[in-house]
């Protein structure tokens, strides 16, 4: 709940607030581009003003004002945060956009709002010419004058500009005990599975809600968690990994909560199947016999039998079984196992096809122990879209990692040496993530960490403050990435 | 809203009594009031759907007159669990000594600790958090539990703390332990790279073997963010898979996967695990009234059942037993449980269905003709003939089954599958209670015809019912069986004969005149030239007519001009008889 905001909402009225929330930014995104093209008295103008008032007019008869908040990357109407899915995407982005780009804080809708005070705030909105860094105030007095009474703004409250490390860490503990009990649980169902015991499914339900959770409201502090490579517990961690990623995706793609959880047990069973593997096949060093590779090529398939006894034929026992068999299949139907009948593979399967071959990729193995770093797997992942991987679901997937996605090392043009933290909202900015300063401009280790956006510009001159220069291979440098999200 | 993320264990096992204050009565009265309320509430939803008025009610005076009232005046209601009691600040405000009827204790068990109802409670997440109290937890028929349960139903203003189950039994550290030792161990410093094994590649990635890796060849930059922009069709195409997959229908993809893996399992035990599935997915087809995609299923497995160079004998046999299984009783009695229910049913679909049932099926396939829909019926006996047209015995012997409407359909299958060995069974038809089976079984003897069939028909002339014996004598005309003719005159000059209605007697004198043409005319010309007393008149002149009649069907000349010769009064039965009689002569003259 942002700040300031003590208004309780009811079950049904959080779903409505949520709902009109989305389509008003919808159409307050279709309105600025309309009257980017049509004249203020064009009917389709007009209409999309009429529709917009329309949807907040409930809202206004009841509650006098309408609030449209704008809170670090996300918005909220009311007091209830909205979900930013595929069918809101651009209208999102391009909203966030331009509010930021006039120091924009908060859009106020007022009982009474017209037509005709609506058209003046979009003229207004859309033709400001002002100096940098007064954009909000010049904004503020050109609304005052045009005596517009159904719309107010107020300012944008910026945090520190470099927060301190220290300030996420709170919300990290929580989900680092998720991530790890994940894990935990991940182990104890796959020991008992191979040893064909009782397998307790609803602790494993219990740990991907809470991932569900945490990606609902606090998504960073668990996706920097997926760089934990752990070669010794591999198995573990790649599930759940896969499971966090895939969850996030699902998020992206609109997924509602409990089919993110569906999703979640999905991708956190895609490789049950692997059970039936020796260990020492499994973490063997050198080159798989064609035997061996008849086995692992197997698993897909011991995937559903591990599944069938485990659980029965319920619709979300099925969900993990198609991934559990498909996820080894390419977007092109190459891949295995080889079937009779190429039908489209599933969505769920699509996601975690992905969500499975980045953390592999950048996972060291007993027998492979260099990994790619995060940027050059997602580059070469992104090559083979179309044939390996869903190349809509990948292009979501590099949306939400961005180019330099977490855990990527990155040489700054400050000299600074930086992790990647959190990927930039705005497609436009995409290579502009927030980094954990690791080094100073000298090349020493800060004492105390610093998380920067490189979005920032310099208030005075306009210019980013930092830029990426290159991505680097964190080993070269002796630096365990995992260190700096745990 | 589980809380188990925002608390610590330790504050659950020393937070709540340490404080632990003295209640007030009045405040310790209320809270009593709504939660006697909650629990005769949670009595109540077992008998009444929420949509009942009387329950809506119950929960609204729960929520309006008891619940806000207490929030209004003292916040949040906040309970702690203690195994069977519910206890507000130290006091015991609920308990219930039925364990299965305990609320208390199904929430305790699963490991909440503490709930939590706030401001702003409405009926419709109320009434979320009722079904999931009655939601029945058998673990061999759910993966949930109370928490897993109450997070689907999302709730926003009943919160929960929650211990996790190894820290409740005290095991705790797994995670812990994972926590501390997972970053580092694995780490590997620079210097220490070796060549990736290209199957191991593969089979974590899915990359293929001829890959490059990034040393030797270093991998393309992402292009700039234009290109990975979603355009609008793309969303909306995304938008449409997301919401397909949200269709429970998808699910059935997993049919054709279990089917994929039939042809790739090699292991008997794993295969039959499979086997066992696909029955089950046949059974779940059928409750869902889908019969396309149970006939495609049985399809396959004829198909698996029919590729015997790629599968064992013990697998075949295992198939064999499944699609003799999807035609046991119990399975058909359950797709006649749906088809009753369904009035939309795919005909075609139905058809395909049953024809690729085993042989065995036939018999529980009769109980299909209970159904009321005349179609239904007619499906089921087409596709019992299929099925037992090899086999007839085995529909024969059922022809003893007391349920008249049953057997008729067996006899009109028996007569169907137009095999002699039938007859048999048909000869016990026409001795059956009930005249319909009989006339069922004349139609059948008719339809198989042959010399044994028109001679057990000759035995109907003397059924005890009129409608038998019209059919009776209606088939041996069609059939054209010239040994018939004498038994019908003998049957005409009996006394009885006389008092049979109108209708019978015509369809005898008519058979004879087919069937005996100029050889019958003498016995006709008898009967319709032959005078009575006034009052023998009536009787006497319906055999004329029926005799005029009788000529007519003979359509001979001599016949004709019998007919022509005889004079009668204009307007009697004789007179039309034989007008009619003599139009149908000369109309089959003309034809011919």
């Amino acid at each position: 709940m942002p700040e300031g905001s003590e208004k309780k909402s009811s079950f049904l009225q959080i779903e409505n607030l949520a709902r009109t929330g989305r389509t008003l930014v919808n159409q307050f995104y279709i309105i600025l581009k309309t009257a980017q093209v049509h004249d203020p008295n064009n009917v389709a103008f007009l209409h999309t003003m009429d529709n917009l008032i329309k949807t907040l007019t409930p809202v206004l008869t009841k509650e006098n004002e309408a609030l449209l908040l704008l809170k670090g990357d996300y918005l909220y109407f009311e007091d209830t945060r909205l979900k930013q899915d595929i069918e809101g995407f651009v209208s999102f982005n391009y909203v966030i956009a331009e509010l930021k780009k006039r120091g924009i804080g908060s859009i106020i809708f007022k009982a009474g709002l017209d037509q005709k005070d609506l058209r003046k705030f979009i003229h207004i909105f859309l033709n400001l010419t002002a100096a940098k860094g007064a954009v909000f105030e010049a904004l503020e007095i050109q609304l005052d004058d045009a005596g517009i009474k159904g719309v107010d703004i107020d300012k944008i409250k910026h945090k520190k500009e470099d927060a301190s490390f220290t300030e996420a860490q709170g919300a990290k503990e929580i989900a680092k005990k998720s991530y790890f009990n994940a894990v935990a649980v991940t182990k104890e169902i796959m020991g008992n599975a191979r040893l064909n015991q009782t397998v307790n499914i609803k602790k494993a339900k219990r740990a991907v809600q809470s991932i569900v959770d945490i990606i609902l409201h606090e998504e960073i502090s668990i996706l920097g968690l997926t760089s934990i490579k752990n070669y010794d517990e591999y198995t573990y961690n790649h599930c759940v990994n896969v499971c966090i990623l895939a969850i996030a995706l699902g998020q992206r793609l609109g997924f509602s909560k409990t089919h993110l959880s569906d999703l979640g047990m999905a991708a956190l069973f895609h490789d049950i199947g692997k059970i039936a593997i020796p260990i020492e096949v499994l973490h063997k060093p050198l080159e798989f016999t064609d035997e061996e590779w008849a086995l692992i090529r197997r698993h897909p398939v011991g995937g559903v039998t591990t599944m069938l006894k485990m659980k029965g034929l319920n619709e979300a026992a099925i969900k993990t079984m198609i991934v559990a068999f498909e996820h080894h299949q390419n977007f092109d139907h190459t891949g295995y196992p080889k079937v009779t009948n190429k039908s489209p593979l599933t969505l769920y399967s699509r996601i975690v096809s992905i969500a499975d071959c980045y953390d592999a990729m950048t996972s060291s193995r007993v027998y492979n122990k260099t990994p790619f770093p995060p940027d050059k797997a997602l580059s070469l992942m992104w090559d083979r879209a179309g044939r390996y991987y869903d190349p809509l679901v990948m292009k979501v997937f590099v949306n939400m990692l961005g180019v330099y996605p977490i855990g990527t090392l990155v040489i700054l043009d400050t000299r600074e040496m930086g992790l990647v933290y959190q990927s930039n909202p705005s497609l436009e900015k995409i290579d502009r993530p927030k980094v954990i300063l690791i080094t100073d401009v000298g090349g020493k280790d800060r004492n105390v960490k610093l998380i920067t956006d490189l979005s920032e510009t310099d208030t005075a001159t306009g210019k980013y403050k930092r830029s990426i220069v290159r991505a680097e291979d964190p080993r070269k440098f002796n630096i365990d990435v995992a260190e700096y999200y745990l | 809203m589980a809380e188990n993320l925002q608390r610590s264990i330790s504050d659950e096992k020393g937070g709540a009594a340490a404080h632990e204050t003295k209640v007030p009565p009045e405040e310790l009265q209320k809270v009593k009031e709504i939660v006697d309320a909650l629990t005769k509430a949670i009595k109540i939803s077992k008998i009444y759907p929420s949509s009942n008025p009387i329950y809506q009610k119950f929960i609204n005076e729960l929520l309006k007159e008891k619940y806000d009232s207490y929030i209004t005046e003292y916040g949040n209601l906040k309970l702690r669990l203690a195994q069977s009691k519910l206890i507000y600040n130290g006091a015991e405000v609920y308990d219930n000594p039925d364990r299965l009827e305990n609320i208390a204790l199904k929430l305790y068990t699963d490991g909440i600790r503490e709930i939590t109802f706030h401001e702003g409670l409405d009926n419709s997440e109320l009434l979320s958090f009722l079904d999931a109290l009655n939601t029945n937890l058998d673990p061999e028929k759910t993966d949930d539990d109370m928490v897993t349960l109450l997070w689907e139903k999302n709730l926003q203003h009943i919160t929960y703390f929650v211990i996790e189950e190894a820290a409740a039994e005290g095991e705790g550290s797994a995670a812990e332990d994972l926590a501390k030792r997972a970053p580092l161990s694995g780490f590997v410093k620079a210097g220490e790279m070796d060549t990736p094994k290209k199957r191991h590649l593969e089979a974590e990635s899915g990359m293929p073997v001829t890959e490059e890796k990034p040393k030797q060849q270093p991998a393309p930059e992402l292009p700039v963010y234009s290109v990975y922009t979603l355009t609008e069709d793309e969303i909306e195409q995304l938008k449409r898979e997301k919401e397909a997959e949200e269709n429970p229908v998808f699910t059935f993809k997993i049919i054709d996967i279990l089917y994929e893996i039939l042809y790739m399992e090699r292991d008997f035990n794993a295969f039959s695990e499979v086997v066992d599935t696909l029955e089950k997915a046949i059974d779940l087809l059928i409750s869902r009234a889908d019969l396309v995609r149970a006939g495609r299923l049985l399809k396959n497995l004829h198909e698996i059942s029919g590729a015997r160079e790629k599968f064992s004998d013990e697998e075949l046999n295992r198939v064999i037993r499944a699609i003799d299984r999807a035609g046991d009783a119990v399975r058909i009695k359950e797709l006649g449980d749906m088809l009753n229910k369904n009035q939309a049913i795919d005909i075609n679909a139905l058809t395909s269905y049953l024809s690729l049932l085993n042989k065995n099926s036939a018999i529980p396939m009769l109980e299909l003709l209970e159904i009321d829909n005349r179609n239904i019926r007619r499906i089921v006996c087409d596709v019992i003939t299929g099925l037992v047209k090899d086999d007839i015995d085995l529909l024969g012997r059922k022809i003893s089954d007391k349920r008249w409407y049953i057997v008729r359909n067996i006899v009109y299958v028996l007569g169907r599958v137009n095999n002699t060995k039938s007859i048999e069974h048909l000869k016990r038809a026409l001795k059956y209670d009930e005249p319909r089976v009989r006339i069922e079984g004349i139609k059948s003897l008719a339809s198989i015809g042959g010399e044994t069939a028109k001679d057990l028909i000759l035995t109907a002339l003397n059924d005890k019912d009129g409608q038998v014996r019209i059919h009776a004598v209606r088939s041996l005309a069609s059939l054209n069986h010239k040994k018939a003719v004498e038994p019908l005159m003998i049957y005409i000059n009996q006394e009885a004969f006389k008092k049979a209605d109108f209708t019978e007697k015509k369809e005898f004198f008519e058979a004879i005149g087919k069937l005996g043409a100029n050889e019958a005319l003498p016995f006709l010309k008898g009967i319709l030239t032959k005078r009575t007393w006034l009052f023998k008149r009536t009787s006497q002149d319906e055999l004329r007519a029926c005799a005029a009649f009788g000529l007519g069907k003979a359509g001979t000349n001599d016949a004709l001009n019998l007919l022509q010769a005889v004079k009668e009064k204009p307007g009697s039965i004789v007179e039309t008889a034989r007008l009619k009689a003599i139009s149908e002569i000369k109309k089959l003259q003309v034809k011919q």
